[in-house]
């Protein structure tokens, strides 16, 4: 896969990198996605294709589906259509059982167990792991995000909106996906914290192969960090296009100014 | 000063028995956040299973535990077959399903065991009683397994990985299902878990109450006032103030002229009208934690 460093903008935001997208190698196709709460349809049939360890940024208004995607994809809402990862169908399948498949999904407001200790809360997403190992994915977790360290034993409740985000990408990464969903991790973040975060991200991401769907308001940082971007409108997935996305500066309602 | 401090003794292992029944309310509320009516009702049930293995013939130490394993797993299936299908529900179902639960099976333990009064053995030995000092004896015995109760579950949930599983089910049920964990078991487990709590106190208060299908009735008010002061959330302060209350409506009973043996049960209705009046909102809504 390819990685753009920082400050260096994709040529195109629509072109996927080689090897991604549609060979036989992505390890998630969703086709036909739908869903929705009640009789409210929200995703009316979402098609993606992600390559393992492939970063890709979901942009788009709000309400336009993005969360209800995420939601769909680790089983938190019913959905209908197809989702396969790595030939495994997803639908119809509880969280707890999606998640020992290998997805992760960091939600929108971090659901973090505020009461329990930082400690705790990386403990619990461990807790899926081989018991010998887990010493080891704490001392990673631990290394990205080193603030964490500091607060160990102290409830989860207690900590900065920044550490509680990176707690709750920690936690997340403690599972060892090999798909993470992330809900706006940039929301409620001070800008060096950041970028901090999607430094981390983008390393674990190639280094362990993580395949990432990072669901973002901030649209000029999500196309910094990630290799494509996808635009949601009313339910739908579309790749872009002159005409289907707007180029920065067109629509500055997607972008975040001071940056 | 002796008659003052054995009543003192008599209200605390009076409130170990409202403290553990309120321990059991607390738990399935944590865990499922449902105010079990039934309660009372599952523990006398266990009491009678403890009492059929007593009567044959097995020996109170050997009965108890088999009691409790009965109990664990009664909890699950009631909560797995009736209780699954009304969680979540934050209208009236729930409450509607577990006095109905309350009502069913008093019936049916009045139908199967009747309704005559039984006297259940008292686990803690009689023979050293000098006079009144036989029951202080006794009433240290309950405290004495109250204690280790709790002693247990506090190492259980602070000290085992279930126990930190079901805390984080209790803190973020959402959560914990994107953690992995089996959201459904936990909740039966702490079903389980709060029968056996429960049971442990239908045993205890067996002997001093005698065995009926209607004896945890009284004393599931009293578990009811402590779990509010505790706003069914709070383990410890609800454990405190079962103590509490079992020593004010001992030492009410006895030196209050008025209020007697039979106004004794004022007391806790007392607890939960002031502590509800005190706390802004609904009990369990109330701030902290």
């Amino acid at each position: 896969m390819t990685v753009n460093g920082p400050g260096d903008h994709p040529r195109s935001l629509f072109d996927p990198p080689p090897g991604t997208g549609n060979g036989p190698a992505a390890l998630l196709r969703v086709h036909g996605l739908r869903a929705g709460y009640g009789p409210a349809r929200v995703l009316h049939g979402v098609d993606l294709e992600l390559a393992a360890g492939e970063m890709v940024a979901v942009l788009g208004p709000n309400g336009a589906g993005k969360t209800t995607m995420l939601r769909a994809l680790s089983g938190l809402v019913r959905g209908r259509g197809s989702v396969l990862l790595d030939g495994t169908e997803l639908l119809g399948r509880a969280p707890e059982e999606i998640v020992r498949l290998g997805v992760a999904h960091v939600p929108e407001g971090r659901g973090l167990f505020a009461p329990l200790t930082v400690e705790e809360n990386l403990r619990i997403g461990a807790h899926l792991r081989p018991a010998n190992e887990r010493a080891e994915d704490m001392r990673r977790v631990l290394a990205w995000f080193p603030v964490l360290r500091a607060h160990l034993s102290q409830p989860a409740g207690t900590l900065s909106g920044g550490e509680q985000q990176m707690l709750a990408v920690g936690r997340a990464l403690m599972t060892r996906p090999r798909l993470l969903l992330l809900d706006e991790p940039s929301r409620g973040l001070a800008p060096v914290a950041t970028r901090r975060m999607f430094d981390v991200l983008r390393a674990v991401g190639s280094h362990d192969r993580v395949a990432m769907l990072l669901v973002e308001q901030d649209a000029r940082l999500a196309l910094e960090f990630t290799s494509r971007a996808l635009v949601m409108e009313s339910g739908r997935l579309t790749v872009g296009g002159p005409a289907g996305w707007p180029q920065a500066g067109r629509r500055p309602s997607l972008f975040r100014p001071g940056r | 000063m002796a008659g003052l401090l054995l009543q003192i003794v008599q209200g605390l292992s009076l409130g170990a028995v409202y403290a553990g029944l309120a321990l059991a309310l607390v738990l399935v509320h944590r865990f499922n956040g449902i105010v079990n009516f039934a309660q009372g009702e599952l523990a006398m049930l266990s009491a009678y299973v403890a009492w059929q293995l007593l009567d044959a013939g097995l020996p109170f130490w050997a009965a108890l535990p088999i009691t409790l394993a009965v109990s664990v797993v009664g909890g699950m299936l009631v909560e797995r077959s009736i209780i699954r299908r009304v969680e979540g529900d934050r209208e009236l179902a729930p409450v509607a399903v577990t006095v109905g639960l309350m009502v069913f099976v008093n019936a049916a333990a009045g139908l199967v065991w009747s309704f005559a009064v039984r006297s259940f053995p008292n686990p803690f030995p009689a023979a050293l009683s000098f006079g009144s000092a036989q029951s202080g004896f006794s009433a240290l015995g309950v405290l004495g397994v109250v204690a280790v109760m709790m002693l247990l579950l506090h190492v259980f949930f602070r000290h085992t990985g279930a126990g930190l599983l079901m805390r984080a089910v209790a803190a973020d049920p959402v959560a914990a299902r994107l953690s992995g964990v089996r959201v459904g078991r936990v909740l039966g487990l702490g079903w389980g878990m709060a029968s056996a709590v429960g049971a442990i106190a239908g045993i205890l208060v067996a002997p001093l109450l005698f065995l009926e299908p209607n004896m945890m009735g009284g004393v599931l008010v009293y578990a009811f006032a402590a779990a509010v002061v505790g706003g069914f959330r709070d383990p410890v302060a609800a454990v405190v103030a079962g103590l509490g209350l079992g020593v004010a409506e001992t030492l009410a009973g006895t030196y209050v002229a008025f209020v007697g043996a039979d106004l004794k049960v004022i007391v806790p209705l007392l607890v939960i009208v002031v502590v509800l009046m005190l706390r802004r909102g609904p009990a369990g809504t109330a701030g902290q934690r």
